[in-house]
């Protein structure tokens, strides 16, 4: 799928980091180690699926945000998927299928919540938990850090769909796009389009927003 | 450079380090769920096929640190619901309610192993813990007579 957006006029820099190889892999990495750790749960080694809890959790967790509920409601989903599991172990036939099958039951989940709404009431701290630059890990690089804030101011100004669309899309290894246009009540054939004028609107966004950084001090 | 640095499935996967770093998991979320579905391995293999209860609603405390004040939890399955309402300081005190009433054995079953504690709802389907460590717990269910056994989720007391 081409992904020609013109550079804004005037800027020669890539609004988007390529960083893309080293993410793909721990993404994949990621599946391969909730399959590895789902196959040795099935052998009799409850040590596997802790193995498996500690890989999808992470993932089931932006899975889950990207629905905007707050911290205890996606928690609460986190844990009604994990012992779906557990009680549907035998339902999982291909070891390979975990992933999928772990993401889809917490999107369908975190679906029906954002719906019918538990009665939970957000709290400041729940908007708190996103993390200010200043207070990241020393460790990490100052340019790593300003892409991140870039990148996360950059989608906040986006539209709740494609805000909630990019994380699903982004966290989900190999996606099925009509398993998710399904899920989302999104016109089948729509999910990939979508994510496309998602992340060109991401991008146009980036671009205004280094265009206002870069105003020249004479 | 090779071609995939660049397109969508990059954008997308800078885009995923954007969203661990500006909203990552909460403190000991991994440790919970494993917690979690360790319980549930135990429940299964007490062979008693319970359902699921779900919880409904959950009414915060206070500010401050969880513990020091009270808080209650409602939980549902099918057309019973199940009030339970956690208070103290350390220690802490299980209130519960089975509404409507019903005739059960109750058992608060603490993730990390320590032992099970059971008490029995009365009449008017209320029941008591006294004294339950702070921690990780499920309440087990279990009809006297006709019913399913019911489970609720792990919660944080």
């Amino acid at each position: 799928m081409a992904s020609g957006v013109a550079e804004p006029g005037g800027g020669d820099r890539e609004v988007v980091a390529p960083a893309g190889g080293a993410a793909r892999e721990a993404n994949a990495t990621v599946w391969a180690e909730a399959t590895a750790g789902f196959r040795l749960w099935d052998a009799g080694d409850e040590a596997g699926l802790d193995q498996l809890v500690a890989a999808m959790t992470p993932v089931l967790w932006h899975v889950v945000r990207a629905f905007r509920l707050t911290t205890e409601q996606s928690e609460d989903i986190i844990q009604t998927t994990w012992l779906a599991l557990v009680r549907n172990r035998a339902k999982i036939l291909d070891p390979a299928a975990v992933g999928g099958w772990l993401t889809t039951t917490a999107r369908r989940e975190a679906w029906r919540v954002a719906k019918v709404g538990t009665r939970s009431t957000p709290t400041e701290d729940d908007e708190l938990t996103f993390r200010l630059p200043k207070q990241r890990s020393a460790e990490q690089t100052v340019v790593a850090d300003d892409e991140d804030a870039r990148l996360w101011a950059a989608v906040r100004t986006l539209d709740e769909r494609c805000q909630m669309l990019l994380r699903i899309v982004a966290f989900e290894h190999r996606p099925d796009y009509k398993l998710i246009a399904a899920d989302l009540g999104m016109p089948v054939g729509s999910v990939g389009p979508t994510r496309g004028r998602c992340l060109d609107k991401l991008k146009t966004a980036l671009a205004a927003a280094a265009f206002v950084e870069e105003v020249p001090h004479e | 450079m090779s071609d995939r640095t660049v397109g969508p499935e990059a954008d997308l996967e800078r885009l995923a380090a954007a969203f661990e770093s500006a909203d990552p998991p909460p403190a000991g979320l991994v440790e919970r769920m494993r917690a979690a579905a360790r319980s549930e391995v135990r429940l299964a293999d007490l062979d008693l096929d319970f359902e699921l209860l779900t919880l409904v609603e959950r009414t915060s405390g206070m500010a401050g640190a969880r513990g020091s004040s009270a808080y209650t939890l409602r939980f549902a399955y099918d057309d019973i619901d199940v009030l339970v309402r956690a208070s103290g300081n350390g220690t802490m005190r299980l209130d519960g309610w089975l509404v409507p009433p019903t005739p059960m054995i109750v058992r608060v079953l603490a993730l990390d192993g320590s032992p099970v504690l059971e008490t029995a709802a009365d009449a008017l389907g209320r029941f008591e813990f006294a004294e339950v460590e702070s921690g990780m717990v499920r309440l087990l269910l279990l009809p006297e007579g006709d019913g399913a056994p019911l489970a609720s989720p792990a919660f944080e007391i």
